[in-house]
């Protein structure tokens, strides 16, 4: 009923223009020179050089640079750089600051291409920076149509490719940007947002492909990954995280349900080149409490592996069924490769909110439990708090029916003495009283170190480190 | 993760789902609201229908209302910035402004958050203060709607109101801007 509002507006400031700089460096030479460099520096924008973000150099990123959310297609947000390190960070000083001129949660990550930085604030403004000096290259500020809800208006940050930047926008859009200058390349909406869509996630960037995931579980909307192609905004693929009629998995959804089930995807997922495979992690069901919409909810709560050309679900698991505690599992795994059991199994980490460290396993064919370990001290339920089977579940979803894969979710509930419905809708929370020994992760996980020997990540795992601290509360709502 | 009541939000949504193309409102459904409209319910089994002054008891709950244009009954619920929220205060806690554009201790603000847009939909009952659920900005509908507590930036915009036939009706136009604050227009013009 309440239609989509024409109101909004756009508007890029440049701060920073090919004039200013050739002005500068022109002030020896006569008048005439200085005109025609001015006039050159201008058709030859960019004022400044920009490196071009390949796929290569996405998958491959320099030291140096940091081109995506988790800076790796395997979310690792890990920098090989060792300058500063344990011994010296307490001698670090700021060298440069930079006010954004915004309030609310800032929760953008700087995006570092050869010396230029962007980041992103709340109300979708993208601010461009030399790294190095803190000088604001470019502003972009977008105008909210007035009629929005807001409820949140963070922002994650941009994906780079080719010589364009790509946000996701509270208003249900993607903005491609210039990287050079700023100016807007295309804008393309993905969902109405008087519908409850609104984006907050830095979009992942990838095969000539721009994707994006939605907000507004609590909103009534339909979870989607949307994918577009860079250079035009077109919509190339579009995968609900909830299933429609037909298809497997629908029938975990009563009535029309389904239609608002949430299933939201707000973090930017990880990728395997090799396989083709992106991962994304969903949010919870809607509405909150579970007796609402009785079933598994398929795939809420849960990890995706999504082709990354055609956007088809190849395999999921879902880390909580029928969730009605918010334990909304949107972070994307983090893809460690191990040595267990003599083989090398291409993993999927990923440490949840019911205080549980997954570990599946990704393979063309679809997504498989190993192994999970407990990092805190459960109070859901007596049954939650007992240590778990050391294999309890799959949810392979190759070929197998929809039917069978239900029965095959329940064996495994049984197995891993996943609480009675009526003790998970009872409040609870995980404190993390249990800290995860490092013993313990290598139990879990083994060898890692040894698996990734040849990377130059080996650093980071072979420190052991434990395992997150969780504490998760179950706040209904609020 | 994000706690926010959006009952109202979820309601109409489901009324037009995304996946289907939104028919764009006439224009009267969109115009703010005017002098002579009449108060209607937005929610509720009595949706689009007046509201009395009867209705309207002293401390209780905000009542979401929309403006109806009297002649054509057009309700003006094509966009939410006219989204409207009545409560009825006592004489006594009236700020002389307020008591200027209420109508027997009933008075009217814009339902719309001027922090980042959400639906002003909480009570507090003891201290008679409308409240955002996003964020907790709280406003006194008894003075002029002004920020009491959180991080809203300026009061609601006030709607004057009469009584035409027992009925509660508009008696001037907005006063005060509706809708949020946003970067680089710190008047959120």
């Amino acid at each position: 009923m309440l239609a989509r509002s024409s109101l909004e507006s756009r508007q890029t400031v440049c701060r920073r223009c090919a004039f200013s700089k050739a002005r500068a460096a022109s002030a020896a030479v006569g008048l005439l020179a200085l005109v025609a460099f001015m006039q050159l520096a201008k058709a030859a924008e960019p004022a400044r050089n920009y490196s071009a973000v390949t796929d290569a150099r996405l998958v491959s990123p320099e030291p140096r640079n940091w081109l995506m959310y988790r800076r790796t297609y395997d979310s690792w947000g890990y920098s090989p750089l060792d300058k500063i390190n344990a011994r010296n960070v307490q001698e670090l000083v700021p060298v440069w600051s930079a006010s954004t001129g915004t309030t609310e949660g800032h929760q953008s990550p700087p995006i570092v291409n050869d010396g230029t930085m962007f980041i992103t604030t709340p109300f979708n403004q993208v601010l461009a920076y030399d790294a190095a000096s803190g000088e604001l290259l470019w502003r972009y500020q977008r105008r909210m149509p007035p009629d929005i809800r807001m409820g949140h208006p963070t922002n994650r940050g941009v994906a780079l490719l080719g010589d364009k930047l790509y946000m996701a926008t509270s208003d249900a859009k993607v903005v491609a940007l210039d990287a050079r200058t700023g100016h807007v390349v295309w804008d393309k909406a993905v969902e109405d947002y008087n519908g409850g869509y609104y984006m907050t996630m830095a979009p992942l960037a990838a095969r000539g492909k721009i994707m994006v995931g939605v907000s507004g579980g609590e909103r009534g909307i339909r979870g989607f990954v949307v994918a577009l192609d860079a250079e035009t905004g077109s919509e190339v693929w579009k995968t609900y995280t909830i299933p429609g009629p037909g298809e497997p998995g629908h029938e975990s959804w009563p009535g029309d349900s389904w239609k608002t089930g949430g299933g939201p995807v707000w973090v930017t997922g990880s990728f395997d080149p090799a396989l083709g495979l992106t991962y994304w992690g969903t949010g919870n069901p809607g509405p909150w409490t579970g007796d609402r919409r009785p079933g598994d909810n398929l795939y809420t709560s849960s990890v995706l592996a999504l082709d990354v050309e055609t956007g088809k679900l190849r395999g999921y698991h879902q880390y909580h069924w029928n969730d009605s505690w918010d334990w909304d599992e949107v972070s994307a795994p983090l893809l460690i490769d191990v040595q267990r059991d003599g083989r090398t199994v291409h993993g999927l980490v990923h440490p949840a909110r019911d205080g549980y460290l997954w570990f599946l396993e990704r393979a063309e064919s679809g997504i498989s439990f190993v192994a999970r370990s407990r990092t805190s001290l459960r109070t859901c339920s007596r049954a939650s708090t007992r240590r778990p089977a050391a294999r309890a579940t799959t949810s392979r979803i190759s070929l197998r029916s929809a039917r069978a894969r239900s029965i095959a979710h329940r064996s495994g509930a049984a197995k891993t003495g996943r609480p009675p419905r009526t003790a998970r809708r009872r409040g609870c929370s995980t404190s993390p009283r249990t800290r995860i020994s490092a013993a313990r992760w290598q139990a879990t996980i083994p060898n890692i170190a040894a698996a990734n020997s040849s990377r130059r990540h080996r650093r980071t795992t072979s420190r052991s480190r434990p395992a997150r601290r969780t504490s998760a509360s179950c706040k209904r709502g609020t | 993760m994000l706690r926010a009541c959006c009952a109202l939000a979820v309601a109409r949504a489901l009324g037009a789902r995304a996946d289907e193309p939104a028919a764009e409102p006439p224009p009267e459904a969109v115009a703010p609201p005017q002098p002579g409209d009449v108060l209607v319910y937005a929610l509720g089994a009595r949706t689009n229908q007046p509201i009395a002054l009867a209705d309207v008891a002293a401390g209780a709950k905000q009542i979401t209302a929309f403006p109806m244009d009297p002649k054509t009954r057009r309700v003006r619920d094509g966009t939410r910035l006219n989204q409207l929220i009545v409560v009825r205060i006592a004489a006594s806690s009236l700020s002389e402004e307020t008591r200027s554009r209420a109508a027997d201790g009933v008075v009217a603000y814009s339902g719309v958050c001027t922090h980042t847009g959400c639906d002003v939909t909480d009570w507090v009952a003891p201290a008679q203060h409308l409240k955002c659920p996003c964020h907790e900005s709280e406003y006194d509908p008894g003075d002029a709607a002004r920020v009491v507590s959180g991080p809203a930036p300026w009061q609601l915009a006030a709607l004057p109101l009469k009584i035409v036939d027992g009925v509660l009706a508009v008696a001037a136009p907005f006063v005060g801007k509706v809708g949020f604050a946003q970067p680089g227009s710190p008047s959120g013009e």
